[in-house]
C-alpha cells in the first residue's frame, strides 16, 4: 500500500514538471506549489561504474520463511549526482572471483524507476538470500567471499565483501534481486 | 516504517499508562512533530549506532609490502545529520560472533577532527590488514565479520570481512580515526 502510494506521487510530480515546462512562465506559480507538495525528479547522468562502491549491510536483514533480505548498497563516491535505473546483475564468488552457483534472478516486486544518488549518497536494491535453498536442497553450500555486481546497463562490475553461504552447483536459485531504490535502507 | 510504528505504539502505550494528565504533553509533542518537517534547523549530534551501517570497501584496497589498506566505511542510514569523532573499536569475529585474535591497533594523529555525516552520507577510517598468509605461525582462520564499535558507542555493527586473520596474540589489523568521505 505504502509503496504504491509513493510511486504514484512520484509519477504525478514527473507529469507536473513536464506540463510546467510545456506551459512556460505562466505556470510558474502553480509549478512552485506542486514542487512543495513533492520534490521534482532531478535529472542526472547515468552512474559510471567507477564512481560506485557496492556493499551489503550485514546488520540490516529482514527474514521470512526461508528467505532473508539484505540491502545491496550502491554508494556514489564520485563528485556529482548520478542516476541508476533497473536491475543490477548479481552473483556470489570466491575470493579469487570464481562464481558460485547461479547468478541472482530478478524479483519483480517494484517497478523500475530512475533513482538519483547524490554525490556521497547511497541507493540500494533488495537482495534476497534464499537460505532454505542453500541449506536444504543439496546444492553443496560453501562460504562465499565476494558479491560481484554489474550496475544496470554496465558491462563492468564492482565487488563487495559477502560472507554468506552459497550454492556451488547450478540450477539452484539461491539469490534474487529487486530493482534499485532510493536511500540506504531495506524496503519495509 | 516498522520502527515508526513501533515508536508510535510505544508513545501510545506511554500516554495510556500516564493517564489523562499527560494528554496535553502528548498533544504538544505531536503538533511539534507535525510542525517540523524533513528539514529542521541543523543541530549536530553524535551518531547513534542504530543509524549507522559499517562496511569494508573491497574495491578500496591499496597495498604496500605485506599490508593492505581498506576503507572501513560508516554510512548514516538515518534521516538526520550526525557527527563522529575518533577511532572505532574493531575486531575480527567468526560466524558465531566469537572474536578471532586481538582487536585492531590504533594508528594515526593524536588529535583527529570531528566529522559530520549527512543523512545517507558516509565517513571512513583507514583499516590496515597484514596478510597473515605471510606469518602462518599466528594460526590464521577465515573471519566472517569485522565487529565495529563506532567511537564512544557500546553497541557494535558488523561488516562482512571474509579474510584470514590471526587467532593468536599477534596483531594483524590497524585502524585510523574517522575521516570525511567514503
Amino acid at each position: 500500500m505504502f509503496q504504491v502510494t509513493s510511486i504514484k506521487r512520484i509519477r504525478h510530480a514527473a507529469v507536473a514538471g513536464a506540463s510546467a515546462l510545456a506551459l512556460g512562465a505562466g505556470a510558474a506559480v502553480w509549478a512552485t506549489s506542486a514542487a512543495q507538495a513533492a520534490p521534482p525528479p532531478a535529472i542526472a547522468p547515468l552512474c559510471a561504474t567507477s564512481a560506485l562502491s557496492v556493499w551489503v549491510d550485514a546488520d540490516q536483514s529482514s527474514g521470512a520463511a526461508g528467505t532473508i533480505a539484505y540491502p545491496l548498497e550502491f554508494t556514489n563516491h564520485g563528485p556529482r549526482a548520478c542516476t541508476l535505473r533497473g536491475y543490477p546483475g548479481v552473483s556470489a564468488t570466491t575470493l579469487g572471483g570464481r562464481q558460485l552457483g547461479d547468478a541472482a534472478s530478478r524479483q519483480p516486486v517494484f517497478p523500475a524507476t530512475p533513482v538519483v544518488i547524490p554525490a556521497g549518497g547511497t541507493a540500494h536494491a533488495d537482495l534476497y538470500w534464499h537460505d532454505a535453498e542453500v541449506f536444504t536442497s543439496g546444492c553443496r553450500p560453501t562460504a562465499a567471499s565476494l558479491i560481484k555486481v554489474y550496475p544496470p546497463n554496465s558491462k563492468t562490475a564492482q565487488v563487495g565483501f559477502f560472507s554468506l553461504q552459497a550454492c556451488t552447483v547450478k540450477h539452484h536459485g539461491y539469490l534474487s534481486v529487486s530493482v534499485i531504490r532510493g536511500g540506504p535502507r531495506l524496503d519495509p | 516504517m516498522l520502527k515508526v510504528s513501533r515508536r508510535a505504539a510505544a508513545s501510545a502505550a506511554a500516554v495510556l499508562a500516564l493517564g489523562a494528565g499527560s494528554l496535553t504533553w502528548a498533544a504538544t509533542s505531536a503538533s511539534a512533530a507535525t510542525a517540523k518537517p524533513a528539514a529542521p534547523a541543523y543541530v549536530p549530534r553524535p551518531c547513534n549506532t542504530s543509524q549507522l551501517a559499517a562496511w569494508v570497501n573491497a574495491d578500496s584496497a591499496d597495498g604496500t609490502a605485506g599490508t593492505t589498506y581498506y576503507h572501513l566505511d560508516l554510512t548514516n542510514t538515518g534521516g538526520r545529520a550526525c557527527w563522529l569523532y575518533g577511532w572505532p573499536g574493531v575486531s575480527a569475529v567468526n560466524w558465531a560472533g566469537r572474536q578471532l585474535g586481538v582487536p585492531a591497533v590504533r594508528r594515526g594523529p593524536a588529535h583527529p577532527g570531528i566529522v559530520n555525516v549527512a543523512p545517507g552520507g558516509t565517513a571512513h577510517a583507514l583499516l590496515g590488514y597484514v596478510d597473515v598468509q605471510l606469518s602462518p605461525s599466528c594460526r590464521p582462520a577465515t573471519a566472517t565479520f569485522l565487529r565495529v564499535y563506532p567511537p564512544a558507542s557500546r553497541n557494535a555493527r558488523h561488516a562482512f570481512f571474509p579474510l584470514p586473520v590471526c587467532t593468536t596474540r599477534t596483531w594483524d589489523l590497524t585502524i585510523g580515526p574517522i575521516q570525511y568521505g567514503a
